[in-house]
């Protein structure tokens, strides 16, 4: 799965944000902000992944336990799926 | 890209609070002068001839005052402001849509990650660029809509016909997907027609937004606006029939949300940034480009300016704020009571009225003595209204 074409993550003022471009203004209004890991996830994701991999990346970069790390990444990868951002 | 101090917090925002977090960004961004929001000045020329437009130039006019910006360039200054920060971008002119090659612009802006808006009078939409729109919509437009007749059109732009170019122009613009605002200048010809022209616009948006006060035009456009623009005491009545019309509807549950108005001054007066003269956002967090690549703090103001294309984006928005440093309010200004309770005194407008900042416009302070008296008159109103 990955973040569907068209989605541009920007760091913009301390905060990061997602902006969409030409077609996909259509799909999704205005922008979002990304918090915490999201933004690491985020880009993680811009390539071809599973939530296997996921798990394994976030675990490298993070201090933080396993089941808290595959909680917080189901939660947004939920998000992502409500909002129609991913290709599966 | 930098990934900040790894929190544990994952969270994901979306569009519906994005009005808040553009607050707190723009206040981040003002606070680290950084440039999020830009308009794009595309073109000093339009379809239209208004006669109170602040802006707009002939083409023999313009030939004297500078080079208009080829698509290319404002293409390579969208990539700058991009690198730079900026994610808002106003595009407007003059009438953006005059430019023939409009759609070459807007195509490259919309593939780039902005927040996009458009200004435009509508009258000059046709199949193509509708098409273009509902493909790829902007976040949100904004029609001017002068008259609510033929012939309001024929004394204010100079051309009848244009009324219902405008409003098949808004009957496309209705299909785009995007948010639509109406937006109405008043000037003596048209302010018997505040009605109308809100019911003209409830047919397209629930947005209609009004503008009352007129101030010279700048930067070398010529229109006599002092033939027709409001007394202060007109310009506040029609205001006050705005609101009021809103807040009966608020009050019978028919509309949600106060009018749309155009913005205060003091929205960000939070910041004591430099240039402190300056109580918005302007040359802080915010800038505009006119058609010959002037960066200016906001489109009132004719000079002092950076030149992006001369000396680069980065040198020309660190440069910005450092030429209004120094200025100060007319001395009279700065003494003023009425100052205290919201007078349109900004630099900006001063320079455009006086031709200069030092000299206080007349014009500027019959408007805030209305306001102020009115403001009075408006609490002695409403008391009597609640003891009844
Ligand atoms: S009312 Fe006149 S003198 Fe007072 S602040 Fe406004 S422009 Fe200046
Ligand atoms: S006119 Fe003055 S207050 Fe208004 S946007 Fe421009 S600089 Fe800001």
């Amino acid at each position: 799965m990955k973040i569907k074409d068209g989605y541009i993550l920007r760091d913009i003022a301390d905060s990061f944000v997602v902006v969409p471009v030409g077609e996909r203004v259509i799909d999704f209004k205005g922008v979002m902000t990304l918090t915490g890991i999201a933004p690491f996830i985020w880009t993680q994701m811009e390539k071809d992944t599973s939530r296997e991999d996921l798990l394994a990346k976030v675990l490298e970069e993070y201090e933080v336990d396993g089941a808290q790390a595959g909680q917080d990444i189901d939660s947004l990868l939920a998000k992502m799926a409500e909002l129609g951002l991913l290709d599966t | 890209m930098s990934i900040q101090e790894p929190q544990w917090d994952a969270q994901f925002q979306d569009a519906a609070d994005w009005e808040a977090l553009e607050t707190t960004m723009a206040a981040r961004a003002a606070l680290k002068h950084q440039p999020l929001g830009a308009t794009f000045e595309l073109t000093p020329f339009c379809n239209l001839r208004c006669k109170m437009c602040y802006v707009r130039l002939e083409k023999e006019q313009a030939v004297k005052i500078g080079r208009m910006l080829t698509a290319d360039e404002w293409i390579s200054l969208a990539d700058d402001t991009l690198k730079a920060g900026t994610l808002n971008l106003l595009l407007t002119g003059g009438e953006p849509l005059s430019r023939p090659d409009f759609a070459e612009i807007y195509t490259a802006l919309s593939d780039r990650p902005f927040v996009l808006s458009l200004n435009t009078n509508a009258a000059l939409m046709d199949a193509e660029t509708q098409a273009l729109f509902c493909k790829r919509p902007p976040s949100s437009i904004a029609v001017t809509l002068y008259g609510a007749c033929p012939e309001t059109y024929g004394k204010i732009c100079g051309d009848p016909g244009a009324f219902e170019r405008t409003l098949r122009g808004l009957e496309m613009l209705a299909e785009v997907p995007t948010s639509l605002e109406v937006r109405t200048t008043f000037i003596q010809d048209n302010m018997h027609e505040l009605d109308a022209l809100r019911e003209i616009a409830a047919r397209y948006t629930k947005r209609f937004a009004i503008n009352v006060n007129v101030f010279k035009p700048i930067r070398g456009a010529t229109a006599d606006v002092e033939s027709c623009r409001l007394t202060a005491r007109q310009a506040m009545d029609l205001d006050t029939a705005h609101r009021q019309y809103y807040k009966a509807r608020q009050k019978s549950g028919l509309s949600p949300k106060e009018p749309a108005t155009t913005p205060k001054k003091g929205k960000y007066t939070g910041f004591d940034l430099p240039p402190k003269v300056l109580t918005c956002m302007a040359a802080k967090g915010m800038y505009w480009l006119s058609w010959d690549g002037r960066m200016l703090p906001c489109g009132t103001f004719s000079h002092p300016y950076t030149q992006p294309l001369k000396e680069g984006f980065d040198a020309a928005w660190q440069r910005l704020p450092t030429l209004y440093e120094d200025l100060r309010l007319p001395e009279k200004c700065e003494h003023c009571e009425i100052d205290l309770l919201g007078c349109p005194n900004c630099p900006a407008n001063i320079q455009a009225e006086s031709g200069n900042f030092t000299d206080v416009p007349p014009y500027i302070c019959a408007l805030a003595k209305e306001r102020a008296q009115r403001l009075g008159n408006l609490k002695t109103g409403s008391t009597r209204h609640h003891t009844e």
